[in-house]
């Protein structure tokens, strides 16, 4: 291509005045504002919050204050303590794997490997959540309570049901939807470049 | 150990600073975001470099980084890509009022090249550099046809831009 030769003639002149040793060595000192950095940094936050909602979960199951069943306690507090664990542990071998000196396919590859394994924890973790949230006000309204000595159901139409579990369904979407409305948000941003050319190197491949 | 690693390397990078430049070139528009991809590439490179054998030439080590870094891991701010609004279109102005020499050529395919997606980009940069279909396709994670035939279509869709 002719354009191009134009190019290559003149590519290898310096096109830009040499910055110096010192301004080199004063920029090895300053901290990268790379994409990785900041999808390391909210991953870290994403965990962490994951770790402490489990930990609530756990404190609070233990004080009976979720009316639970036995077993469906027993999977919480498992579910509640190996889900952090296992993400966090897959998410800094994944990270680990993120090099600079990869080719470009890979690198890509790793780092949306690594996002894929916190998007998945913190789907894992609204999931756990909407269960949990379902099944306790399940229990809660259809278990009897003693109220005087006396034996009674919290609620007694089938219409109170109904809205209750309505009001309950709903309540958790939103707070869901939110979550994952930001959360999409946030990471359609930070990874809307990364993905545009994976898919581009992707496509060589179809 | 410390300050002879930084010496060694602030030394080898001020030598072969071009190779980051040209890049820097291709992948922004402006002076601000130029110097910021540089200290980017720059910081990522220092972060590698304790793990650099010398089995690769230094240059060619670079590239990857630069590559990468460019591609994946730098981010654009706001306020820049408005600034390259206007510094495009005081560009397009001036490339209509003066006659084709070549360094207006030169203008125009440069102007041109940021018109292509970032992988293509590296393509045409590796192209440029000289370097052969093998080190391309290891270089970005393709196989050798998949590079050439992504090359050609680069080079078609630069054709295209440049004579419409």
């Amino acid at each position: 291509m002719e354009e191009l030769d134009i190019l290559k003639k003149s590519w290898n002149k310096d096109i830009h005045p040499k910055i110096s040793a010192e301004s080199i060595y004063k920029m090895i000192l300053k901290k990268s504002s790379s994409a990785v950095k900041w999808i390391f940094i909210i991953s870290m936050i994403e965990l962490a919050l994951g770790l402490s909602s489990g930990i609530l979960l756990l404190t609070t199951n233990s004080e009976n204050e979720l009316n639970l069943p036995s077993w469906l306690e027993t999977i919480v507090t498992i579910a509640g303590i190996l889900i952090p664990i296992i993400y966090s542990y897959k998410f800094f071998r994944n990270y680990q794997t993120i090099n600079t000196t990869s080719s470009v396919k890979e690198l890509l590859n790793n780092i949306i490997k690594t996002r894929k394994t916190v998007k998945q924890f913190v789907l894992v973790n609204l999931s756990l959540i909407a269960v949990m949230v379902i099944f306790t006000s399940y229990y809660t309204l259809t278990t009897p309570m003693g109220v005087n000595n006396e034996i009674a159901y919290p609620l007694i139409t089938l219409k109170d049901y109904f809205i209750l579990a309505l009001v309950i369904l709903i309540f958790t979407a939103i707070v869901i939807g939110a979550c994952l409305f930001v959360y999409f948000l946030l990471y359609g941003i930070l990874m809307r470049k990364l993905n545009k050319n994976h898919k581009e190197l992707k496509q060589l491949d179809l | 150990m410390d300050k002879e690693l930084e010496h060694s390397f602030v030394t080898q990078l001020e030598k072969h600073q071009n190779i980051i430049h040209k890049v820097c070139r291709l992948y922004t528009n402006n002076q601000d975001a130029h110097n910021d991809l540089f200290q980017e590439v720059t910081i990522q490179l220092w972060r590698a470099f304790p793990k650099f054998r010398g089995e690769a030439k230094f240059s060619t080590w670079m590239y990857r980084i630069a590559l990468n870094t460019a591609i994946t891991l730098y981010r654009k701010s706001k306020r820049k890509i408005q600034t390259n609004d206007i510094a495009d279109y005081n560009f397009k102005i001036k490339s209509e009022e003066y006659d084709d020499t070549e360094e207006e050529q030169l203008k125009l395919m440069y102007s041109a090249i940021k018109q292509l997606s970032d992988i293509e980009k590296a393509l045409i940069f590796l192209y440029l550099e000289e370097k052969n279909y093998k080190e391309i396709s290891e270089t970005m994670g393709i196989s050798e046809v998949n590079a050439r035939v992504k090359m050609n279509r680069a080079k078609g869709k630069l054709k295209k831009i440049l004579n419409p």
